[in-house]
């Protein structure tokens, strides 16, 4: 039977191979705002046994013809979720400055995502409520100067990450496309004082603006009269929002992070070797003047512990040796000669320094990372 | 005189059968003088009303706020202008282009509710099936884009009949 109708239905329509309906593209936002939506009936019908001519609908009544559409205009639903990445507090020190921070530097991320129907632009605020329930440090410190910065990174409504600081400095959005996203982070400096172990819970809120503008939608909006055939805005954002309760249909979200202050555990090793000298060449060569050795220096911060920036390795060259140029390299890669702010290889005082600074050293619960610098010096 | 009548009458004979043959395809080109019915069709939403005594009545207002996933109704009235009764009414409604058909959503008096996936085959719901892909399988609500209602009974001389269904924005 089944079989039957599909048939005739194939013979009939000959060419609806693919239906029309597969073409719709399905957006979890739905149908963007400003869409007209059209819709005309049809009457066939007799008088007396005589077929009559169809016809076609109309808003307020038609008696002939192919009629008017019926329409209304798509209105603008206003929605968003904001949600905070990891359910994890992130990794600070004592004393680091938001101004200080360095690409590569973990720091709390929320994704903001516009599941209405219509781009929108947002703008935020940080607060600092205190334990919320679900991020509940037992001792706590309070940051100086937040903000929020929108992160540059790719944002996925598919799957959620959690991306690191990359040097950004945008702090609002004037327009996000319907169904996309963006990370936004907040930072903030951490009091020299804090106590290692100590937390900061930090509330991130957007707040929903007109399209490309800073200017909050207000909150109005809610109980405004409709106009027919014009968009209007209706807010549709719920009370359930991340971690913490919400304030329905006001185009606001807000969502809780940590921030904990850990330490970092960095341990140094050095070692030496020699390379060649002038009488045995490279072949088993031995310490004597003239002999070209090599250091390698070794900054290893353990696993589990908080991530370390702007950590600087400086050596200082040993007395009766003498640098040899150009042969400094950080994780065996080639660093110039300085000087250059102290970079480098610096000549006075005699015999001179070495040093190079590692933008991040960021071990995870279960790897350490570790920095190697080499420079070579020659037996006086 | 008589031959001359007739030889006006025959080119209108033919023009209204063509008419009537076109009257099938979705579109109509001529725009002939009023028939019988008036066709409305109006887009509305339920609306809840609490009276004094607490007892709630829902009743059908202009639509508003329609934003996605909103439900529509469309409430489509038929009004017999004539003195005579309109037989073998069939009243025929796509499903909008964003929208989607609600399950069991359609009403009307007296009336048999057949549903269509592309306009050509009606037939009841249940016996509604689509090929996608090239397997065979019973539509869902989402697969139904034509709705026709084909009343059982004539609608008499100045009365309406009312036919609806549910739809939502996408």
């Amino acid at each position: 039977m089944i079989i039957r109708t599909t048939a005739r239905h194939l013979v009939l329509t000959g060419l609806a191979l693919t239906p029309l309906w597969a073409s719709v593209p399905a957006l979890a936002a739905g149908t963007a705002a400003n869409t007209t939506i059209s819709n005309t009936a049809t009457v066939n019908y007799s008088v007396a046994g005589t077929a009559q001519p169809q016809i076609g609908s109309s808003p307020t009544g038609n008696t002939s013809g192919a009629g008017t559409p019926t329409t209304f205009l798509v209105d603008n639903k206003v929605n968003l979720s904001l949600i905070e990445t990891d359910g994890k507090a992130a990794s600070t020190a004592a004393g680091q400055l938001a101004s200080a921070l360095v690409a590569g530097s973990p720091v709390a991320v929320y994704k903001l995502t516009n599941i209405g129907n219509s781009p929108q632009g947002y703008i935020f605020g940080v607060t600092q409520p205190g334990p919320d329930g679900f991020f509940a440090p037992a001792t706590t410190f309070t940051l100086a100067n937040t903000k929020a910065i929108v992160s540059s990174a790719a944002c996925s409504t598919a799957t959620t990450v959690t991306p690191t600081f990359n040097n950004e400095v945008a702090t609002s959005v004037l327009t996000l496309a319907a169904d996309s996203c963006v990370y936004v982070m907040v930072v903030g400096d951490t009091p020299a004082a804090a106590a290692t172990g100590a937390g900061a819970v930090v509330r991130l809120t957007a707040t929903t603006t007109v399209n490309n503008t800073a200017t909050p939608l207000v909150a109005t909006l809610v109980t405004q009269a409709d106009t027919a055939n014009a968009v209007d805005i209706l807010f549709a954002d719920g009370t359930v929002n991340g971690h913490v309760a919400n304030v329905a249909r006001d185009a606001i979200a807000f969502d809780d992070d940590e921030y904990v202050v850990t330490a970092s555990a960095l341990t140094v090793t050095k070692t030496s070797a020699v390379i060649s000298d002038p009488t045995s060449g490279i072949t088993n060569p031995k310490a004597i003047p003239g002999a070209l050795m090599e250091y390698t220096v070794t900054v290893t911060n353990a696993a589990g512990s908080a991530t370390a920036t702007n950590v600087v390795i400086a050596d200082n060259i040993p007395a009766n040796t003498t640098y040899a140029a150009g042969t400094i390299t950080l994780n065996g890669v080639a660093v110039a000669d300085g000087p250059v702010g102290g970079v480098g290889f610096t000549p006075a005082p005699a015999p001179g320094s070495v040093s190079v600074t590692v933008a991040s050293l960021a071990p995870t619960i279960t790897t350490a990372a570790t920095a190697t610098l080499k420079f070579r010096v020659t037996i006086n | 005189m008589k031959r001359q009548t007739i030889l006006v009458t025959l080119p209108l004979l033919l023009a209204q059968l063509l008419s009537t043959v076109q009257a099938q395809g979705a579109v109509k080109s001529a725009a002939p003088k009023g028939g019988c019915i008036e066709l409305t069709t109006v887009a509305q939403q339920d609306k809840s009303v609490t009276a004094a005594d607490g007892t709630v009545t829902k009743k059908y207002v202009p639509a508003t706020r329609i934003v996605p996933d909103a439900e529509v109704v469309w409430t489509t009235s038929a009004r017999n202008l004539c003195n005579k009764p309109a037989e073998n009414v069939v009243i025929d409604q796509p499903v909008p282009e964003h929208m989607i058909f609600v399950a069991d959503s359609t009403s009307g008096t007296d009336a048999q509710v057949t549903l269509a996936t592309n306009g050509d085959v009606f037939m009841p719901a249940k016996d509604l099936t689509v090929s996608v892909d090239g397997v065979v399988r019973h539509a869902g609500a989402a697969d139904v884009r034509h709705v026709r209602w084909t009343l059982n009974k004539a609608v008499a001389p100045q009365t309406t009949v009312t036919v609806r269904y549910r739809a939502t924005v996408q």
